[in-house]
């Protein structure tokens, strides 16, 4: 009997003009957004291309000219013009980038890509967070979000399932026939589960074979050794969040009409998606209040008000620590505006020091809070969850920052002891040269390092793919054994 | 009965919809959640209006009081200008969240704008909605559950054909449920956001932006909008067989209209009206500025201006430099600014699919937080940083060469040098620029009451 029902339901289903349709919009609706997010990678892989080109083709011109310059000559470059000057050219030259290539699975979710810097050029002195570096996209599509795969499974696809679920059974209800066939089952709870037992049954399998199409039409490459990891995962979180929409829609449209169970379930998923994060951000502006970046400025100018007189005394101060360069101390004056930024940049640093990470305790008190806060909300869990199996969330920024930070520190070692030696002690290697020559070795500057996007990504997600697997069960259990059903 | 709409009629609508649970629960929820969004935005507006009064003091005190030293060098100090934003900001803030709220204004170079208030924030504060997005996305929820079993429930229960056989005509019907439903959204959606408003308009500097005029306007399109999804919902409530079928067809609709076109038209104007490589753009200005150029075309220039015999080699050579870095600033980032407008009106003419988008295009615009409005500031900045510039540049040119030109400067010179001071643009001006959106709101508007009288025309109890 239960068999025999289970096949008709399954049967019914199938049929169904209505599931059809629904099913044929969300794989449209998923392949348009993997094709956006396809296409976005794709736009960003060829920027990061365009940078490393612009950038070695930068250097080779310098390298042409340092050729050109090291023969004798009537006129003298300016250091600041002189590509063989170690000083100028760490200043005024260096054309060094780091970058963030997009994941092999970027095109999964956009995420805070468009929104994040994903290359920075470098710049020695400077301390203001790399915010002068964003690659601009018209900040009304940044205010509406992407039409991406990401949006289709987190806001969309919950309410196709509330579509095909809610009048699975309150249909019955409401012409009043579900007493006729709960008289014809041992329990209605098996019906209950039998009906939506089915949905699950359709539902979970269409969903993943539909999410996978529709990155082979986008031309997501998502099956490689690489990412087969994380595809594995990204399937299971979403098999669980299918079924925990699925076993949610039949707690709560098993128990009343189909007008009460559509307003019910479209309220939770409006609780999930609008409500949570509106009340998450007010708290979390209300306990930790974003560091103010025009404070930051403020503070930054100040420290940085330096006088000709101030700085050389402090560049000569500087100097005289280091017996290497204490003979730069002693021709301050001839020294250069850039080799003494050196030790300008220094002290700025130690003056700011407080406020910088003042305010970086501050954001990260918030995003603790806001960690904790996501878990309330299966819709931000599943967000964060795709942006970070795709690479394009906040975590993997985190770190390409402080491997920018890193990077900087490199250029500065490699930098600034040759402009403080040359300083100290002034070498001339082309007598009547136009340029300086004292620093040549274009090719032996560090370059950066770009990261493994999918390194890490897969035990940072098993959380998130745990906790959507508890929720779907603990509604399912809620389902099976919680309150007495009504007919 | 001799008006159309009798207030006994009226009362009883009203009390037919305050026994609705659903609604009530509504009246209660739309509220509360407008004014958490509306808090939330207040909070961080009213301490950013503060800190940008402070800076602006603070950085207008460090040029005046920077001392001697020789007018180029003033030129690469600069100033950093801050963007005022639109106390509607606090109900739509459009772009701001995602555009640089500072600019440094210095010699040669014409920076971007920096610190973008949704570049640090976590994720769920990227994900905060506005007051404006509760409307556009919620708002036509609220219009659906007044509206879908307006006359589908009493078909369904046979009260329909009960009311007409008491002489009660389709119209009068309609105009008095309508009526009274309008009333309900006043209450729910709309007082609210005007009182939130006029808040805000009180607590935050207005700097120009005819606050009052624009709040008037923003929710004037934010009624019609409401209008519109409530207008449809009573029309499909006319034809539907039951309440069941109106609120499935009108669920579908709401999901369509407002969750998956904007989204969609975004990514649809950015294939229609494509925006170039920002980094290519960068690149073109580095090989075109003179700002950017190389010793042996810096050389060339020298030596034209020492035949040329002018009184100052260095300070003409600057002067000459940063006015034609400007003719290249204008040419290739003006085409890219155009480009973005484009793409803006393209999305604008999109609401011709959805009156959502209408309503985004030109509720953010009237609101005073599109790129139209952002990029007047853009050019406002960069027309004062050329004038500081060219103006310490004169300063230089009137010295001889290796003339110590920083003996003339001092605290009155600099105080000479007005302080960056910003007006928003003219409302004529913006509506004038949102006028398809606009358009396509009243159009819409329009639509839905015809489909919703045609429907009364046609009703069948």
């Amino acid at each position: 009997m239960t068999r025999a029902l289970f096949r008709l339901e399954l049967a019914m289903l199938l049929r169904a003009r209505f599931t059809w349709i629904i099913g044929a919009l969300l794989f449209a609706a998923l392949a348009w957004g993997a094709i956006n997010g396809q296409a976005n990678a794709d736009g960003q892989q060829a920027t990061v291309e365009r940078v490393k080109m612009h950038a070695a083709a930068k250097v080779l011109k310098q390298q042409a000219d340092v050729a050109r310059y090291s023969r004798p000559a009537d006129t003298v470059l300016p250091y600041w013009q002189d590509p063989s000057d170690a000083a100028g050219y760490m200043r005024y030259g260096l054309s060094a980038y780091a970058v963030k290539p997009p994941s092999p699975l970027a095109g999964i979710a956009i995420g805070q890509s468009r929104l994040l810097p994903f290359y920075i050029k470098t710049d020695l002195d400077y301390v203001a967070p790399p915010a002068a570096a964003f690659d601009f996209i018209n900040p009304r599509i940044l205010s509406l979000g992407d039409f991406d795969l990401s949006f289709v499974l987190v806001y969309v696809l919950p309410l196709a399932l509330i579509a095909i679920g809610a009048s699975l059974l309150a249909a019955e209800r409401d012409s009043g026939a579900l007493r006729l066939m709960a008289a014809q089952l041992p329990s209605f709870r098996q019906l209950v589960m039998l009906k939506f037992g089915v949905a699950a049954i359709v539902c979970v399998p269409f969903t993943l074979v539909a999410t996978v199409l529709a990155l082979l039409v986008a031309g997501t490459p998502c099956w490689s050794m690489q990412t087969a990891g994380t595809v594995l995962l990204l399937g299971a979180a979403l098999a669980g969040l299918t079924l925990f929409w699925v076993a949610l829609t039949a707690l709560l449209a098993s128990r009343i009409g189909v007008v009460g169970s559509y307003l019910r379930l479209v309220s939770v998923w409006i609780g999930f998606t609008f409500f949570v994060p509106a009340a998450g951000a007010l708290i979390i502006d209300t306990a930790y209040p974003a560091p103010s970046p025009l404070l930051y400025l403020d503070d930054l100018r100040r420290a940085n008000d330096f006088t000709p007189a101030n700085r050389d005394a402090l560049f000569a101060a500087f100097a005289r620590a280091e017996p290497a360069y204490a003979a730069a101390a002693e021709r301050v004056d001839k020294v250069s505006y850039a080799t003494k930024q050196i030790a300008v940049q220094q002290a700025v640093e130690r003056q700011i020091e407080e406020r910088a990470s003042a305010a970086a305790h501050q954001n990260e008190a918030a995003a603790g809070r806001a960690a904790a806060l996501r878990w309330l909300s299966p819709a931000m869990v599943f967000d964060t969850l795709l942006q970070q199996a795709a690479g394009s969330g906040v975590e993997r920024h985190k770190r390409f920052l402080k491997r920018t930070g890193e990077y900087t520190d490199e250029l500065r070692a490699f930098f600034w002891p040759r402009a403080l030696a040359e300083a100290a002690n002034p070498a001339n290697a082309c007598q009547g040269c136009a340029a300086r020559l004292n620093f040549t070795d274009h090719d032996k500057i560090p370059r950066f390092q770009a990261d493994r996007p999918l390194d890490g990504v897969a035990a940072s997600i098993g959380g998130a793919v745990g906790y959507l697997w508890v929720l779907a069960c603990a509604v399912m259990l809620m389902l099976w054994s919680g309150r007495r059903f009504r007919l | 009965m001799s008006g159309a709409l009798h207030p006994a009629l009226l009362r009883a609508e009203a009390q037919r919809l305050w026994r609705e649970p659903r609604l009530r629960w509504v009246a209660i929820l739309a509220p509360l959640l407008l004014l958490i969004v509306f808090f939330s935005s207040m909070n961080g507006a009213t301490r950013m209006a503060d800190e940008r009064t402070r800076f602006a003091a603070s950085e207008r005190a460090r040029w005046v009081a920077q001392g001697q030293k020789d007018p180029h060098s003033a030129a690469h100090f600069g100033v950093w200008a801050v963007k005022p934003s639109s106390p509607l900001l606090v109900l739509a803030p459009g772009i701001e969240p995602f555009v640089g709220l500072s600019v440094w204004l210095e010699a040669h170079k014409r920076n971007e704008m920096i610190f973008r208030p949704n570049q640090d924030a976590d994720p769920i504060m990227r994900s905060a909605a506005s007051v404006a997005q509760v409307l556009e996305v919620l708002g036509p929820m609220f219009a659906i559950l007044l509206g879908f079993a307006g006359f589908a429930q009493d078909r369904q229960r046979g009260t329909l054909r009960m009311a007409f056989g008491n002489g009660a005509t389709p119209g009068r019907l309609l105009l008095s449920r309508f009526a009274v439903m309008v009333g309900a959204l006043v209450c729910m959606a709309l007082a609210p956001v005007v009182a939130m408003g006029t808040f805000a308009l009180q607590a935050l500097p207005d700097a120009g932006w005819n606050g009052a005029s624009r709040l008037a306007i923003w929710s004037l399109l934010n009624f019609m909008y409401l209008l519109v999804f409530l207008l449809i919902a009573l029309a499909v409530s006319l034809k539907a067989p039951s309440a069941r079928a109106a609120l499935a067809i009108m669920l579908v609709l709401w999901l369509v209209l407002c969750v998956v076109l904007p989204r969609a038209a975004g990514n649809a104007a950015q294939v229609l009206a494509p925006v170039p490589s920002y980094q290519e753009l960068r690149s073109r200005v580095e090989n075109e500025s003179p700002a950017y150029e190389g010793a042996e075309k810096w050389e060339a220039r020298r030596q034209a201006l020492v035949k040329a015999k002018v009184t100052n080699v260095r300070a003409a050579q600057l002067d000459q430099s940063e006015r034609e870095s400007h003719d290249v600033f204008d040419r290739v980032l003006g085409r890219f600014y155009d480009s973005v407008e484009q793409q803006d009106r393209t999305f604008g003419w999109l609401g011709a699919i959805t009156p959502t988008v209408a309503l985004q295009a030109s509720g953010a615009a009237v609101a005073g937080t599109d790129f139209y409005q952002h990029r007047h500031f853009i050019e406002a900045a960069e027309t004062y940083r050329r004038a500081m510039v060219n103006r310490l540049n004169g300063d230089l040119m009137r010295h001889a060469e290796h003339e110590d030109a920083s003996a003339s400067t001092g605290k009155q010179f600099w105080e000479s040098v007005p302080a960056f001071a910003y007006s928003a643009p003219p409302l004529r001006g913006v509506l004038a620029n949102a006028a398809a959106p606009l358009l396509l709101l009243a159009g819409w508007c329009v639509l839905a009451g015809l489909a919703a009288w045609r429907a009364v025309k046609g009703v069948q109890p």
